[in-house]
């Protein structure tokens, strides 16, 4: 079972609310599916991220995906040590894999509870 | 590039295999690459960074391809996708009596690939074409995104004959003429990428929503030096 503090995209993301503060991830999910991780670029600390639209790319051998944000708003924090040990996404992509932090002004009201992400995951899968 | 990019992003857009040539000559190089490694060798050529990622091609004697559609009609693992891919180009090589393998698991790791030796073909991964050889025939990269659809661009370039800047490259000229095979090539290749994927090749052209926005892309993004050189 995913974590139940947060909630998800169908697009695999996460996002765990903290007072005004937005914490943004990418799923197992969708990390298994990169495979082999060799670079990750995030927003810099100050910079804006809208909903909706990418905010981070993340590259892993043969492929480039896009990171989507499920909240506009201003970056305040960007995981720095993640960036430089990518493998942390493999082992611990819900804690140490997080990968900004938005002091959010507006949230997608495309956002799930773990269950239901979980139940799509099991459909895509049949 | 701006057409690759527009096919991946249209809207209804079938599944959509695109080949093209490149003339003049050109150097493309992986999206997170840094331009400035290459301003040795690129002479001549245009550089053009692409939306996939990768090491960097001389894209001269060779049948280049781009293929966008849905992520669900391919396998969701990365390396299950370049598999299904790559035998389909496998078998329209033989088609034409040219002879492609897959690694032996005794290439070195992927990883080593980046950013030490920056060329797509020096360094095949375990799901890379191989040449008569053993050499890497077929480079290939994908971008995937999740936004407006679930949609996979894959690009792929099978060399037919070398450039004399990566002469390291495996090629068709290894088995036979490519002058004499390449129509056919191109014909087994939308035979069995097509069957691959268990569609039926229709020939087309691309919208007139797909050419604007090709243009749009091709003039703000893929010619641009800003975008080029911004790492």
């Amino acid at each position: 079972m995913r974590p139940t503090d947060r909630k998800y995209l169908k697009s695999h993301e996460w996002c765990q609310f903290d007072g005004d503060t937005a914490i943004l991830g990418l799923t197992d999910h969708a990390i298994s599916q990169l495979s082999d991780l060799i670079h990750l670029e995030l927003p810099e600390v100050g910079s804006q991220v809208t909903l909706g639209e990418t905010y981070g790319e993340i590259e892993s051998v043969k492929s480039v995906a896009d990171i989507y944000s499920p909240v506009s708003g201003e970056v305040v924090g960007s995981n720095d040590v993640l960036v430089e040990d990518l493998e942390a996404l493999h082992n611990d992509a819900y804690d140490g894999g997080w990968m900004i932090k938005v002091r959010f002004t507006a949230q997608s009201e495309d956002l799930i509870e773990a269950a239901d992400y979980e139940a799509q995951l099991e459909n895509e899968e049949h | 590039m701006g057409m690759d990019e527009a096919l991946l992003l249209a809207d209804e857009a079938q599944p959509t295999l695109r080949l093209y040539r490149w003339q003049p000559a050109g150097l493309s190089i992986g999206y997170f690459q840094s331009s400035s490694g290459f301003s040795n060798v690129s002479g001549d050529h245009v550089m053009v960074r692409r939306l996939t990622g990768g090491g960097a091609i001389l894209h001269d004697d060779e049948l280049t391809f781009s293929l966008a559609l849905d992520a669900r009609r391919l396998p969701s693992g990365i390396p299950e996708s370049y598999n299904l891919i790559h035998r389909a180009v496998c078998k329209a090589l033989a088609t034409v009596g040219v002879i492609s393998s897959f690694p032996d698991g005794r290439s070195n790791p992927p990883t080593a690939a980046r950013p030490e030796i920056p060329w797509c073909f020096a360094e095949p991964t375990p799901q890379d074409l191989l040449s008569q050889s053993g050499r890497k025939l077929l480079g290939s990269a994908q971008r995937r995104v999740r936004r407006p659809h679930e949609r996979v661009l894959h690009h792929g370039s099978l060399v037919l004959r070398p450039p004399a800047a990566t002469p390291f490259c495996g090629s068709v000229e290894e088995s036979t003429h490519p002058e004499t095979v390449s129509t056919q090539l191109e014909d087994a290749l939308i035979s069995c990428v097509a069957s691959s994927l268990d569609l039926r090749p229709v020939a087309g052209v691309p919208t007139a929503s797909e050419q604007a926005d090709a243009r749009r892309l091709a003039a703000e993004r893929y010619g641009s030096d800003s975008f080029t050189h911004r790492r």
